[in-house]
């Protein structure tokens, strides 16, 4: 079968797209405009007809697989349901043709959106404010991380406090963080237990310590039952705790991060609150804080006086701004709709839903894929393909394998604490039907795993390609298409 | 419950396979002192149409596009957006995808990364590019950030005639990798420059439009042994000869002029473009192609070991996600339009706004601030008086006159920043020089 054309190789010379606005104002030559020296040739963009950008792009998307396509039980993803609702409103023109820098009387719904959104966020996660400005879930680590550094510094603490804790179970996401906000990081034990190993926590307690990262839920599926001893001990050296919101999903409406005794968090508002992943992004990644921080957020704060919603830029001890402009706040449209869709009274069966299925995936196929630690889980559960390893299948192959049956396959090899690691995170929003259908197959691959490996270490057979060879993509590094094909250079 | 799909003889069953009687059961682990007790102070749930109608409510509290005539740019700008952009991108195997760890069921989103990577190295001349980064801001703080840690330099030099906001971010990311950022004029950059310096960045088209040759201060950059890092709105690049043909090592900006909405600010998409030397050190995802085993061509994401999951703190930068959703949107402006579309809408943004000046510049004490500078599409008038109270009068009369600069640039209280598009027709432009005389005069 031929390779599916790229947009260039469908392109032909003179062919015309989409027409843009017609010029009615009196034309002038471009070089009376411009020096002929900054004059360029055309860019060479491809040439098609609408009919065929259209086709492509749809032809792409069916080699594509989303939530809307099947069951996507990616781990620490939080694949849920993405509502169409939160697309419309998103889409309203009278949120889309807002210009980020029009004078704050004629933005009063956007601050609006956002406004009411850090009320419930700060609600929802236990903390006294929130923001929405970070992007994405690892701008908000970072901001935390900014704002602790400034409040040790406004405390004369900040030439001693160089060193940020993070366990071993965490995302990388964390420490690289840590080392982005100029910090030294340290890895914590977990215990037997699957939590935060207490006693080797304690050792690396000092005067030197900044922060902990903690993800609660862990990333383990588990939550954190000595959350209080373990906030108290860093408050006790003088050390902050930020909590990565990742696994929020298992908690909304349940439990409080800010009741555990955290100062800051991250939300994911494109797990926990349903904002689209779009392929990677955009994210959205608000950022709720205890009072003793909230003079470190970043500017401009949106609060309100009276009925009016305001921007305020004196902040003197602010970290500064971390986006061009508020974020993105198109995602804060999306969230906000999700949020009043549920309300109050349905808030906490998220979690609830979310954690029993987790569960019930957990225990049918327990007996093929065993937990790592074997508990009840939260909102996702890590299991091990350990036992198939002695067939010469691994979690890898497993995980390929689903993909000829129709699902995408789970997140593998994390936690990196556990072998084989396969983690399920099935979400609240899918059936049973569709969760059995799931575990069914999950047995049937550990049955060929042991009949049959081959079969698995040459999964998918009927994806649209097969496994890729990615040691030639690191090594030619053929980034970007090349009107003029030679062989690919390699470069050091 | 709404999109939660279980019925009450599910959860009887599925409780009975776990092995527990109710759902609290499940949260076992979690302290009883820690669990919420009453309901949260959050509003009660909508049904869908409630919602819409509340959320056009809200919405109706703004002034938008959808009322106004819009002068207004500083780095975000209304373009004519082709309706099957808004269509494709829409297709819930585009929206609801994750990221492209699994190749083989994300063919399509690789594929179109590639084909974004490709368009944005042709539009500003570059080798390589990343999969977009947050925002143009962000690219320029990863790209100073960068810089300094390949040439081991914390020297950071912005010119000032770089976007107000994008120097902030800069200002909050570079303080915490120890890097020291200097402000600087553009036309002082080059006797600034020393071998303390890791990078330079400047913007071309500068903040207030004007465009110039770079080649002097490039080279400059690099006999200093510095990185020349430029910050271009791409659809300037539809008509200017881009930064990489002056040899600029890394090209910046943002992505929101080629098709995406301004939505108040996001989400938009930044660019990330470098020469090819540059590959390994660069943040963000990358797409490579390669083959399967049966030969055939697909796409992966490559250079995988500079990641944060990968490298943890030793990443080349701790972001994760692009967005990709929005460079996949510029894809599809880009390719909607094609090269000659492309070409027309940076062609048209020039007329217009040179058109636009010219009828401004015919009212009494109205004048460029900048008169030898050439311009693209966007332009500095000075209103010989307060520029923030000409764009206030204008309001009311249904225009967005521009950017009052007095805010970022005190020497400039007077001057408004005007950008001009291909959407705005000649009647709207007379339209609003007529208003415009009449508030000045």
């Amino acid at each position: 079968m031929a390779d599916f054309p790229l947009i260039f190789e469908k392109s032909k010379p003179g062919r015309l797209g989409a027409p843009p606005p017609v010029c009615d104002v009196p034309g002038q030559p471009l070089t009376d405009l411009l020096p002929r020296d900054l004059i360029r040739e055309p860019a060479a963009l491809p040439e098609l007809g609408e009919l065929e950008v259209v086709r492509h792009f749809t032809n792409l998307s069916h080699r594509n697989y989303g939530i809307d396509t099947g069951f996507y039980p990616l781990g620490s993803c939080t694949m849920k349901y993405n509502p169409r609702v939160n697309e419309a409103a998103a889409a309203n023109p009278s949120f889309t043709g807002v210009h980020p820098m029009q004078p704050v009387e004629t933005v009063q719904g956007c601050l609006r959106v956002v406004h009411d959104l850090q009320s419930w966020m700060a609600e929802i996660t236990g903390f006294s404010t929130a923001t929405m400005q970070p992007p994405a879930g690892a701008s908000g680590e970072l901001l935390c991380l900014l704002m602790i550094r400034a409040y040790h510094e406004s405390r004369g603490e900040a030439e001693q406090r160089r060193v940020v804790l993070v366990p071993d179970s965490a995302h990388g996401t964390n420490p690289a963080s840590a080392a982005r906000a100029g910090y030294r990081v340290e890895s914590i034990k977990t215990d037997a237990k699957g939590l935060t190993d207490i006693e080797d926590l304690k050792a690396h307690l000092s005067e030197n310590v900044a922060a902990m990262m903690l993800t609660n839920p862990s990333t383990l599926g588990l939550f954190e039952e000595n959350i209080v001893e373990v906030c108290e001990l860093l408050h006790s050296c003088g050390a902050q705790v930020f909590c990565d919101g990742a696994n929020m999903n298992a908690m909304v409406g349940v439990t409080r991060p800010g009741d555990h005794g955290f100062d800051c968090m991250h939300l994911n508002l494109h797990k926990t609150f349903s904002t689209p992943h779009g392929g990677g992004g955009p994210g959205c990644g608000c950022v709720a804080v205890k009072a003793h921080l909230e003079p470190f957020l970043p500017t401009p704060v949106v609060a309100k006086e009276g009925d009016a919603y305001k921007l305020e830029w004196d902040r003197e001890s602010s970290v500064g701004r971390v986006h061009a402009f508020f974020g993105n706040f198109l995602m804060n449209v999306r969230a906000w709709a999700y949020v009043r869709a549920y309300g109050r009274e349905g808030l906490p069966e998220i979690a609830r839903h979310a954690v029993l299925n987790a569960n019930y995936v957990q225990a049918r196929i327990r007996s093929e894929f065993p937990p790592a630690f074997d508990r009840h889980c939260m909102h996702e559960c890590v299991l091990t393909a350990k036992p198939l390893r002695e067939f010469g299948v691994r979690a890898l192959d497993v995980s390929k394998r689903l993909i000829d049956y129709g699902f995408h396959p789970p997140t593998n090899y994390f936690p990196l604490i556990v072998p084989e690691a396969l983690m399920i995170e099935p979400t609240e929003t899918e059936t049973k039907e569709t969760l059995d259908a799931f575990c069914d197959v999950m047995l049937r691959i550990a049955q060929e795993a042991k009949e049959n490996p081959e079969v698995l270490h040459s999964a998918p057979h009927n994806a649209t390609v097969g496994r890729l060879d990615e040691a030639y993509a690191a090594k030619t590094l053929d980034v970007k298409w090349n009107r003029n094909p030679g062989s690919p250079v390699e470069v050091g | 419950m709404r999109y939660i799909p279980h019925t009450d003889a599910d959860r009887k069953e599925m409780l009975q396979t776990i092995g527990v009687s109710t759902i609290d059961e499940l949260f076992e682990q979690i302290p009883g002192n820690l669990r919420v007790s009453g309901p949260l102070n959050i509003p009660e749930s909508l049904d869908e149409h409630a919602l819409l109608v509340e959320l056009r409510k809200i919405g109706s509290a703004n002034r938008s596009t959808s009322d106004l005539i819009s002068f207004l740019g500083a780095g975000v700008y209304e373009h004519y957006v082709p309706s099957i952009v808004m269509e494709l991108i829409s297709r819930g195997e585009f929206l609801s995808a994750y990221t492209p760890y699994q190749p083989e069921v994300s063919q399509g989103y690789l594929q179109t990364i590639y084909e974004f990577q490709t368009m944005i190295c042709e539009i500003t001349g570059m080798e390589v590019a990343n999969a977009s980064m947050y925002d143009g801001a962000t690219a320029l703080s990863e790209a100073v950030i960068m810089a300094s840690g390949l040439k081991h330099r914390s020297r950071i030099l912005v010119a000032r005639e770089v976007h107000p906001h994008y120097v902030q971010c800069v200002q909050t990311f570079a303080r915490s990798v120890e890097c020291q950022v200097e402000i600087v004029d553009t036309d002082k950059l080059v006797d600034t420059l020393d071998d303390t310096t890791a990078c330079v960045a400047f913007q071309y088209p500068d903040f207030f439009g004007r465009a110039f040759n770079p080649r002097s201060l490039i080279d400059a950059a690099h006999r200093s042994g510095a990185l020349a890092i430029a910050i271009s709105d791409p659809v300037a690049l539809g008509v200017l000869e881009p930064p990489g043909s002056f040899g600029a090592d890394v090209v910046v900006g943002d992505c929101q002029s080629l098709g995406i909405p301004m939505g108040f600010g996001g989400p938009h998409a930044g660019y990330f473009a470098v020469k090819r030397e540059l590959v390994r050190a660069i943040p963000g995802r990358i797409v490579g192609a390669t083959h399967d085993s049966q030969g055939r061509r697909g796409f992966v994401m490559t250079l995988r070991t500079r990641e944060q999951d990968i490298r943890r703190e030793k990443a080349t930068s701790n972001i994760c996600t692009n967005q990709a959703l929005m460079a996949l949107c510029a894809t599809v402006w880009m390719s909607a339009l094609g090269k000659s579309g492309f070409r027309k809408v940076a062609e048209t943004c020039a007329q217009n706004a040179h058109y636009a000046a010219s009828q401004l510049c015919r009212i009494p004490g109205i004048r460029l601030r900048f008169p030898e500078s050439p311009f693209v599409f966007e332009f500095v008038i000075d209103c010989g008086m307060n520029a923030t109270q000409v764009r206030d009068k204008l309001m009311p009369e249904g225009f967005l006159a521009g950017a009052p600069l007095g805010k970022w640039f005190p020497d400039l209280q007077s001057c408004l920043l005007v950008a001009v598009t291909e959407v705005r027709t000649r009647d709207e432009i007379d339209r609003f020089v007529t208003e415009f005389a009449k508030v000045v005069s």
